[in-house]
């Protein structure tokens, strides 16, 4: 059985008022809804915020689920709109926030990695990608972590491939660039 | 750091064919951008080292019971506007009600108090003047005015202690044209002698 298949049966159960079938799509790709919002956002919260963000909208618009497109690739264009939107809200916030310095930063500690090594390793990736604009975030994240073919990343963004390599290459030159800054 | 570009090029497979084995070919015969090239392998491979990262397994575990628990509770916010909007909604239905039912109560009474009050002053006033009084003829009908005269001219009777016809050759008009011939027709003298004697006598 395809994934896609697989994906298509538990829609269609769901739709049906399986509420199982739900929680096995959930199962299945939490781990890349979080990740994909965590490299978005850069932080743990954040990211926490925007999985149940898009749990909710996947519960409530999964019934009108019609495989236009495959269901990750759905999934994908939820998580990073969620994603951008909860950017653009958050630096709204924080122009006009009370919220001192210290609240933030214990916030920042909540964490799910434990590995000291791996979690600064993270942390230093994340500051290097919050530097870059948000749509080009999106296609390095997509290409990079999630392996995506362009013709996949076209689909999720609605972008052309010919601005999604051009946004690809202007990420990738920046992040070297960023990198080399960071070990000096 | 300044990259050589074609390097991400060549890496994220940009490249044609020809240009391809071009950069190939440099990239044996320059050291520059073969160091280049080098550096640039090793930020790709700090970036896969956090590629699959080992995290808390409960997180995961807890993610659908914590979405459910946050589904619910969206779910009764849901609900709570719609039943604030639906108490206001019979709240003003029932104001309106009570204020229109109050409205025609104090129509009704007002209507029956006026009534009995008439009914009082025609059954209890035996006070002829008073009565008569009480008679507002200007926003009467013809039949109204009819029964109040015919009201009014029974407690003459019983007040004068006068018979019906006696009643009417008292207050009939030509009776009154007889009296102002009659009174036209008095000298001053005999006018002087009629008023002396009224003076004499008693009437009440």
């Amino acid at each position: 059985m395809t994934e896609s298949s697989n994906d298509f049966e538990l829609v269609n159960k769901f739709i049906s008022g399986d509420e199982g079938a739900f929680n096995k799509i959930v199962l299945k790709y939490q781990q890349k809804i979080y990740w994909h919002a965590r490299r978005m956002t850069g932080n743990h919260l954040d990211a926490d915020e925007i999985v149940q963000e898009v749990l909710m909208v996947l519960y409530e618009k999964l019934k009108n689920f019609q495989f236009k497109s495959s269901l990750y690739t759905w999934i994908y264009r939820i998580t990073t709109t969620r994603s951008i939107n909860f950017l653009r809200k958050k630096n709204l916030r924080q122009i006009f926030s009370f919220e001192d310095k210290e609240t933030k930063l214990v916030k920042s500690k909540e964490d799910i990695v434990n590995n000291i090594e791996v979690k600064e390793r993270l942390e230093k990736l994340e500051k290097v990608l919050l530097q870059i604009p948000d749509r080009q975030r999106e296609v390095f994240i997509l290409r990079n972590f999630d392996e995506l073919s362009y013709e996949e990343i076209a689909q999720i963004t609605g972008k052309s491939i010919g601005g999604l390599k051009a946004n690809y290459f202007h990420a990738m030159k920046k992040i070297m660039e960023l990198m080399k800054e960071n070990e000096n | 750091m300044k990259i050589d570009e074609r390097i991400i090029l060549y890496v994220d497979g940009q490249m044609t064919e020809d240009e391809k084995a071009s950069f190939e070919r440099e990239l044996k015969s320059s050291k520059e951008l073969a160091e280049d090239f080098k550096k640039y392998n090793l930020v790709l491979s700090d970036i896969s080292k956090v590629k699959n990262v080992s995290t808390e397994n409960e997180y995961f575990l807890q993610m659908i019971p914590k979405f459910r628990g946050r589904f619910e509770l969206k779910r009764q916010l849901k609900i709570i506007p719609k039943i604030a909007f639906s108490v206001t909604i019979i709240a003003a239905v029932l104001i309106f009600f009570i204020f229109n039912f109050n409205k025609s109560n104090k129509n009704l009474t007002q209507t029956s108090t006026s009534t009995v009050n008439q009914n009082i002053s025609v059954n209890n006033y035996s006070d002829l003047s008073t009565l008569a009084d009480q008679f507002n003829f200007s926003g009467m009908s013809n039949e109204e005015i009819s029964n109040s005269n015919s009201i009014l001219d029974s407690l003459l009777i019983e007040e004068l202690d006068l018979t019906p016809q006696s009643l009417n050759n008292m207050t009939a008009d030509n009776n009154n044209s007889d009296l102002n011939n009659l009174v036209q027709g008095i000298n001053e003298k005999e006018a002087d002698q009629i008023y002396k004697e009224i003076l004499k006598k008693k009437i009440y």
